[in-house]
This record gives structure tokens, sequence and C-alpha cells, in this order.
């Protein structure tokens, strides 16, 4: 079944010409022309096929989210939010601390990585060639790896020569977490700012400097500041690395 | 894939299925394979959520319904309690193992998605 058909034209690019493309209408034709109703159910066949994958996609996630909303909602209150634990065995209490704990680190971190993260984007930007081209890779690698590698690693540069857990080892981690996500997004944020508007900067005879100040950040402030949103998210919702850094 | 290939696939007459089964998936194959492999990465990665049911023995389960344990939660089990010096470093080299193993798929993985953007240059 693996005649060369439509989509399948390798590297030529584009339609294919000529004899190319007569061999691929003769090879459809003869296997959609004889019976239209044996396509229909096929068609049928797999509409339904892929409306049941999408339920069993959607349901993990409505699943868990009725499922936290069942069990949790009758423990949140104010309190949660606002006092700290008890006493294990006494009832009342809160997180409070938890949650501050959390902003102080993941705003730490971004203090850390934004920065870093967007300048590292604005050389990829302005630097071609193999060099850009390994770190871009790299970036890219490091974004998929397990946060509780990253979490060891904080915890060998950190946390052993100083001797103890830290917030601060917290948001080393989590700052490299974010790093990579920092340094593409703000990438792809900044490429869309029109070559020609940096063009007439550097015609208008303003500095280089300038040039990226005013137009390349000040263009792409919008999705400078989705792409570092997002990246704090996923700090925000990690655990594995803090178990190396924070706890004890 | 290129939407006119989807196009095409249409004006020669075939059904909505055999678009999709004959343009758009041959078209975003590389794509498809990239997504994948990433996503096995993420999988391989993960430790908390895998620690947290699987029980944690060190066996190789005979049964699906056995206890057993990845590499993930391995680590994140042992490190707590071990005691500093050559137990520390035992975990430190699963870590790199993981890491390893990670690195080498999301590498991969990367590596498709790039032929597929070099692909829909030309």
């Amino acid at each position: 079944m693996s005649t060369v058909l439509i989509g399948d034209n390798g590297g030529d690019g584009g339609a294919g010409t000529g004899e190319g493309t007569a061999r691929r209408r003769e090879v459809i034709r003869a296997r959609s022309a004889p019976s239209p109703g044996r396509r229909q159910l096929t068609g049928r066949l797999a509409a339904g096929f892929c409306l049941v994958a999408v339920d069993i996609s959607l349901a993990p996630l409505v699943g868990l989210v009725a499922y936290a909303t069942w069990r949790g909602i009758h423990a949140l209150s104010f309190d949660l939010f606002t006092k700290v634990p008890t006493p294990a065995g006494i009832p009342g209490g809160g997180i409070s601390n938890a949650i501050v704990g959390r902003l102080m680190i993941v705003g730490l971190a971004a203090v850390m990585a934004v920065p870093v993260g967007i300048a590292g984007a604005l050389f990829l930007l302005e630097r071609r060639g193999r060099i850009a081209g390994t770190i871009r890779f790299t970036a890219d690698v490091l974004t998929g790896v397990p946060a509780i590698a990253i979490g060891i690693f904080a915890y060998a540069v950190l946390v052993e020569p100083l001797a103890h857990f830290s917030a601060l080892a917290g948001s080393f981690a989590l700052a490299g977490l974010m790093l990579p996500v920092i340094i593409r997004s703000s990438e792809s944020a900044m490429r869309a700012v029109p070559r020609t508007e940096r063009a007439a900067g550097l015609a208008l005879g303003v500095r280089r400097g300038r040039v990226v100040r005013s137009i390349v950040l000040g263009g792409a402030r919008a999705g400078l500041v989705t792409g570092n949103l997002l990246a704090v998210a996923r700090a925000v919702g990690e655990t594995a690395t803090l178990l190396f850094t924070r706890y004890c | 894939m290129a939407p006119t290939d989807r196009e095409a696939a249409r004006a020669l007459g075939g059904t909505r299925w055999q678009v999709v089964r004959r343009a758009v998936i041959p078209g975003a194959r590389t794509g498809i394979e990239a997504a994948v492999t990433l996503a096995m990465g993420r999988a391989l990665g993960e430790s908390i959520a895998v620690a947290m049911v699987t029980g944690n023995a060190y066996v190789i389960p005979h049964s699906l319904l056995a206890p057993g344990g990845t590499l993930g939660s391995a680590i994140i089990n042992t490190f707590g309690r071990v005691t500093p010096g050559l137990d520390r470093s035992e975990v430190i080299a699963l870590v790199v193992i993981l890491l390893a193993v990670t690195a080498l798929v999301n590498a991969g993985g990367q590596v498709l998605l790039r032929t597929r953007a070099r692909a829909e240059l030309s």
C-alpha cells in the first residue's frame, strides 16, 4: 500500500509536474472510482474513531478538574490562604507560609532568569551561524530535560558547598528550568518584529543598541511578556526541582 | 504540511477521510513523529507522578499489576534518606543516566522537528 501519492513528494517541493502528476492521478482514480458507498462508509467510520479519540484525550482533563473540585472544594476557606499551619492533629490553620515562600522563590528565579534569557535571545537574534544554531538546539533539548536533573544540579552547585538547603538554591534551580523556555519564546517574539522596521531605525542613523532597545524590545513587548509569563507559570507548578534544594 | 496538498487531494475527488489519510497524514508525518518523540522524552523524565503510584519496589515486576519503580521514582525516593558520600554519589549517577537517556530522546525529537522545517522551506 505504499504507492507514491500526493503529499509524498519528498524534496522536490510544490506540485509535482507532468508525468508524476499524471501517475498519481491514475492511482487515485483507480482507488477511489469503484465504490463511492464504501468510501463514504470508511469516512464515517474514521470520523467516529476520531470522535472517540477526542473523548479519550479529554477524559483525563475533565476527570481531573471534576474530581479535584468534588473532593477539595469543602476544604477551601479564607483561613487556608491567610494562616500558617497548626501542629499536626490540631484543626484549623492554613498554608500562607507556603504561598508566600513559593512567590518569593519564583520571583527570585524570574529575576535571575529573565534578563539572562532575554539577552541570550537577543544574541540568537543578532548572530547567525553555528554557535547560534548550537545554542538554540541545546536550549530546545534542555526544555524537555527532567526537572529532577536540574534539581540535583542545583543541589551539587549550591546546597552542598553551602552545607544547607535554601530558598536561594530553589530559585537557582527554577531559574535553570525557566531559562531555555524564556530564551526560545523571547527569540520567536523578537523575530516577529519586521526586519524592515529595524532597517528603518538603522537607516535613520540610530545606534544599534538603541534600535534593539526601542524597536526590537519595544515591538516584541507583548510577545515577551507572554513568553516569560509562561515560563513563570511552569516554575510555579514545579515540584521535583525543589525537592533537592529546599526540604529538611 | 502544505495547504495546497490538501486542496489538491480534495480536487481529485477524495472524500474527507481520503484527504486526511493520503495527504494530511503523510505531509505531517515528520511533525507527528517529532511530537511523539518529544512527548516520550517528557514521560521518560517524569518522576513525581510515577513515584506517587508505582510503589517503588526495586524489582523488575512480572505483572503490570505488581509494584515497580522507574529511574525517576527511585531518585525521588532515595535521595532524601541517603547519607553523604558514596550513597549520594550513587543517586547522582542515576540522575546522570536519566539525563543522558532523556537528552538523547529529546535531541532526536528536535532533529526530527528541524528536518520538517527544512523540508517545508525547500
